[in-house]
């Protein structure tokens, strides 16, 4: 791919639980047209201090809140 | 795992401050997917050691900062684990050191967190225990539990790092922000050991244990390594000392060496 635009984005998330609205970003994307979805490098988000846990619930041995979900300790989100 | 996300409304973008700010990448201007960083001895390799056992559990949100100081991480305005690698592409300056350890000798103790059951028990009843603990340590059990709990914890560490002594001052500065499962800071620990005799070289099994490396790399490195010279640094008698070095003065042939050639045949 060429002429790839790269630039920090924010996005807001509403939590469907508690309706309090975050907003994330994110350092240095790769902006194509062409996508409506943002994918995010799961090593990445490690690399962020941010808890991740990709085992599905229904995948797991001994189900928690843990799995399947990505944590921030400092906001609590 | 998706999640739903939106674009940020007029309002939202007006008064962004106003709303909990998640950074789901690094807070940082530039990243090097290339690095090998991630894989050499400062990160995924160092979580292992020769044997394949994990070597320790690092919280992966705890940095030598400790997480609590939310003031400090925002003086470097990421977060906290992006925040130390990037205090070796940027060092630290002197105005930003200064506060650093003014906040540290401020706020010494966190007299935030809530008081349990033991700890008002151990708080009425001071002088009574204070009392009794001075007469033997084993008389007062949160103490004597607290002492037999610390001494496990040096023993451990003393075994994991084959040190038989340590020293546990340090700089109260600093000390104060150690966390509470390090209480003996490491770089006091002194591996010392006493032993009489001649040295014998080091052994493969000695490299093992100080570098932390695979048997079979230990030995390798015996094989291409000469031991000429063996001093024995335990020992202060000067005999031991021994300033003879001819042994590497000269080439070796086979295990020996020597400075004088025998003719085994007539020329």
């Amino acid at each position: 791919m060429e002429r790839v635009e790269i630039g920090d984005v924010a996005v807001a998330y509403d939590d469907p639980y508690t309706g309090v609205t975050t907003i994330l970003i994110m350092r240095n994307s790769l902006l194509i047209d062409s996508m409506d979805h943002n994918l995010l490098p799961p090593f990445l988000i490690g690399e962020a201090a941010l808890f991740l846990d990709e085992t599905p619930k229904f995948q797991s041995n001994d189900a928690t809140l843990d799995n399947h979900c990505i944590y921030d300790e400092v906001t609590g989100l | 795992m998706y999640f739903a996300t939106r674009a940020l409304n007029d309002e939202e973008m007006a008064n962004w401050e106003n709303y909990p700010v998640v950074n789901l990448t690094p807070n940082s201007d530039n990243w090097d997917p290339h690095s090998l960083h991630f894989a050499d001895a400062d990160a995924e390799a160092s979580m292992m050691d020769c044997n394949g056992d994990i070597v320790g559990q690092r919280k992966r949100d705890q940095t030598i900062f400790e997480e609590e100081e939310a003031e400090v991480s925002e003086l470097y305005s990421k977060p906290l684990e992006a925040g130390v690698s990037e205090l070796y592409a940027e060092p630290c300056d002197w105005e930003t050191f200064h506060q650093l350890v003014d906040y540290i000798q401020d706020d010494p103790y966190d007299f935030t967190a809530p008081l349990t059951d033991d700890d008002v028990t151990m708080l009425a009843g001071d002088g009574i225990r204070a009392q009794v603990a001075s007469i033997s340590s084993v008389l007062d059990p949160s103490y004597f539990t607290a002492m037999l709990d610390d001494q496990a914890m040096i023993s451990k560490l003393a075994m994991a790092v084959g040190s038989t002594t340590f020293d546990d001052t340090a700089c109260d500065v600093f000390e104060a922000r150690v966390p509470a499962k390090a209480k003996v800071p490491i770089w006091d620990i002194n591996a010392s050991a006493i032993s009489a005799g001649r040295s014998h070289g080091v052994t493969a099994d000695h490299l093992l244990k100080i570098w932390r490396i695979p048997f079979d790399d230990a030995a390798r490195t015996l094989e291409v390594t000469t031991q000429g010279v063996k001093q024995n640094p335990d020992s202060s008698l000067s005999r031991n000392a021994s300033t003879n070095d001819r042994a590497v003065w000269y080439r070796w042939v086979s295990k020996f060496f020597t400075d004088t050639l025998f003719a085994t045949k007539w020329a």
